[in-house]
């Protein structure tokens, strides 16, 4: 798919069969001709570093009982070729009674990474593990980061070759505090080089910010709360909003 | 010849002109703060309602420097800054150890304590972003004293909640907070919904920071649009400011070519120890210096250091405010009321609770009758009277000359006497 010359590449993020397996398949199918990566989250019981907003969707889904792993089974034919990156916490992925790192890797045709955002906080001890995992699969590692992370664990990450470092801009996803993105975005970039991908998240809901943070150097930008909110709206609405972040990036 | 305690080299060093953060430097990235999971509304967004924009800003920076404002900066020399650096020589006398006991005396600033250093920031960033009203908490008074003054340099008045148990014994302080046009308001109190249900239960409540700090959260929000909540410690933009006290540290003993082998400090939220320490981690992680063995030393009443979990809790009693990891005996937990009353605190600092973790500092718990103890030698020793607070890191200080005296080794200790006592007559009576 050729998404023409733009200014920086865009994700959304949307937890696997929501909000229900047919409109999940529906939405990514019909907005893979606006973004570059889906970033699929894995519902959690504990999904600490999110926002009430995400967090009511996750607990909703596990309460529902919904068996997401076959609905991970049957979306390849909607992601349309468009890379994926699964994001899930350590404890359902890894967990010691848990074998969906190994599920959701041998399940997705274009998964390219799958992001634990709590691996470096809580479970740094297992981060060869996770490497280990990956290489299994042939799929990348990606790593998540704060403004919280110490400059030469950032700086270590790239020789791990990830598909991006994600830099998660705000204390948790869909909080909007008056912080200096521009800034944050810079030092990562300074940390982790030029020769892997920065990816950002975490309140970004504007197409002007969008612009603005990708121009400040970063080259992925995920869009997560905001389209979620929309999708409870209404597809059109939801999508409405996806293709006007594609058009500030053209 | 009379051996001059102060040292001269003090005059030449400056107030330093950038603040040091530490989490670039930490062995392992800092958890972030949480909603708790049952949530309906988000903690984390309320604090664009109760703190300045700046001081948000400086919370999730990811650069190690931060500038220290021009304005901030010439207040810093006005109030006191640089402290001096003094070697205890007397005290040693006394002990007969070998080892050189110094204490950076922040005593000396125009509230009594460390708090002014981010007291001026806090108030000055409030002013700028045209807030009227400060609000905070306090316990023994230091805290609530230093933004009462530095609320009134810049004009805006302070509205500051104190635990009841000091508002009775610190009558001093309460006065004095007063005179720089503070509205002091004795915590648990009939003017929030946290205070009214607290004494509808128990009417002689003592009082703790975790409900002090509940009510001062209400009190802002109620009106966020001219009202700001000013934390005295616990935050990591807090220990930013505080840095200020080892910074200057580092230019002292350098000047007189010599280096701690430990610093001592108390922890009430961590910010007076972390102060002092993290610019010394700094010089250790760049390659500059040994890593000093770092003491945390805290009142074994409120063990949440010693005999805390480290955990996600909340930093206030009634779950107002995000939560953060840290040790912590739990935030319903009653402190009680000890004349130390900067100690009465549930939690600790983010970035010192993980250095504990790793073992990077080390802990240590006193009572009050030994702390009591020290106090008065040190008194008797040096002419010095040390808040009831900074006479735990006294009391280490002197456990550890003692133990280098037992095993003839001279090394060098730096405790941060991060206030006089002066005002707190209630300690020193017993």
């Amino acid at each position: 798919m050729d998404l023409g010359s733009r200014d920086g590449e865009l994700g959304i993020y949307i937890p696997i069969a929501y909000p229900n397996p047919e409109t999940f398949r529906h939405v990514l199918g019909e907005s893979s001709q606006y973004v570059d990566i889906f970033e699929l989250g894995v519902p959690s019981k504990k999904p600490i570093y999110d926002g009430p907003y995400i967090r009511r969707i996750h607990r909703s889904l596990v309460s529902s009982g919904v068996d997401y792993l076959s609905v991970a089974r049957s979306m390849n034919r909607s992601l349309d070729g468009v890379d994926v990156a699964v994001l899930g916490y350590y404890r359902d992925l890894l967990g010691d009674r848990s074998g969906l790192f190994d599920e959701l890797a041998s399940t997705i045709d274009s998964l390219r990474c799958i992001l634990i955002p709590d691996l470096l906080i809580e479970y740094t001890d297992h981060l060869e593990n996770y490497i280990d995992k990956s290489s299994t699969y042939g799929i990348e590692t990606c790593f998540f980061i704060s403004s919280k992370f110490p400059y030469r664990l950032v700086s270590g990450l790239a020789k791990y070759r990830p598909y991006f470092i994600y830099l998660g801009l705000q204390a948790s996803t869909g909080s909007d505090l008056p912080i200096h993105l521009v800034r944050n975005i810079g030092v990562a970039r300074k940390l982790i080089g030029e020769g892997v991908k920065l990816a950002i998240g975490f309140g970004i809901n504007k197409p002007e910010k969008l612009r603005k943070l990708l121009a400040s150097g970063a080259d992925i930008a995920f869009i997560g709360t905001e389209f979620l909110r929309r999708l409870s709206q209404g597809i059109d609405y939801a999508l409405g909003f996806i293709r006007s972040m594609y058009e500030a990036l053209r | 010849m009379v051996q001059h305690s102060r040292i001269d080299e003090n005059t030449d060093i400056e107030v330093p002109r950038y603040w040091y953060n530490i989490a670039p430097d930490l062995p392992k990235p800092l958890p972030p703060p949480i909603d708790p999971l049952d949530a309906d509304i988000s903690l984390i967004n309320r604090l664009r309602e109760l703190l300045p924009s700046e001081l948000i800003d400086q919370e999730f920076t990811f650069e190690r420097y931060i500038g220290i404002p021009k304005e901030v900066r010439e207040l810093y020399i006005e109030i006191g800054r640089p402290t001096p650096l003094v070697r205890a020589y007397k005290l040693e006398k006394s002990l007969g150890t070998p080892a050189k006991i110094y204490y950076k005396f922040e005593g000396v600033l125009a509230s009594g304590s460390h708090k002014l250093n981010t007291a001026i920031p806090q108030a000055y960033y409030s002013y700028r972003e045209g807030y009227s009203e400060l609000v905070t908490e306090t316990g023994a008074g230091q805290w609530g004293l230093a933004l009462s003054i530095a609320g009134s340099l810049f004009g805006v008045p302070s509205t500051v909640f104190m635990t009841r148990s000091s508002y009775i014994s610190k009558v001093k302080r309460v006065e004095l907070m007063r005179k720089h046009g503070a509205t002091v308001i004795p915590s648990p109190s009939n003017i929030t919904r946290v205070g009214r249900g607290i004494l509808e239960d128990e009417p002689d409540h003592p009082g703790s920071l975790g409900i002090a700090i509940s009510e001062a959260v209400e009190w802002v929000m109620e009106k966020p649009e001219s009202r700001r909540y000013l934390p005295g410690s616990v935050m990591e933009y807090v220990i930013l400011h505080q840095t200020v006290i080892g910074l200057e540290a580092i230019e002292q003993f350098r000047a007189i070519g010599e280096y701690p082998d430990k610093i001592i400090g108390c922890v009430g939220g961590g910010s007076n120890l972390s102060g002092l320490a993290y610019p010394f981690y700094r010089e250790y992680v760049e390659g500059r210096a040994k890593l000093p063995e770092i003491i945390a030393v805290e009142s074994s009443l409120i063990p949440k250091a010693s005999r805390g979990e480290y955990r996600y809790e909340h930093p206030d009693a009634y779950g107002a405010l995000p939560m953060i990891k840290m040790y912590t005996v739990g935030r319903h937990y009653k402190p009680p009321a000890i004349k130390a009353a900067g100690l009465r605190f549930h939690g600790l600092a983010s970035s010192l609770s993980l250095l504990i973790r790793e073992g990077l500092v080390r802990v240590r718990a006193y009572d009050p009758d030994s702390v009591r103890e020290a106090a008065e030698l040190f008194y008797r020793s040096e002419g010095v009277l040390p808040a009831p607070e900074s006479s735990h890191a006294v009391l280490a200080a002197i456990d550890e000359a003692l133990e280098a005296k037992r095993r003839g080794e001279g090394i060098t200790i730096l405790i941060n006497l991060s206030g006089h006592g002066l005002y707190d007559e209630d300690f020193f009576r017993g």
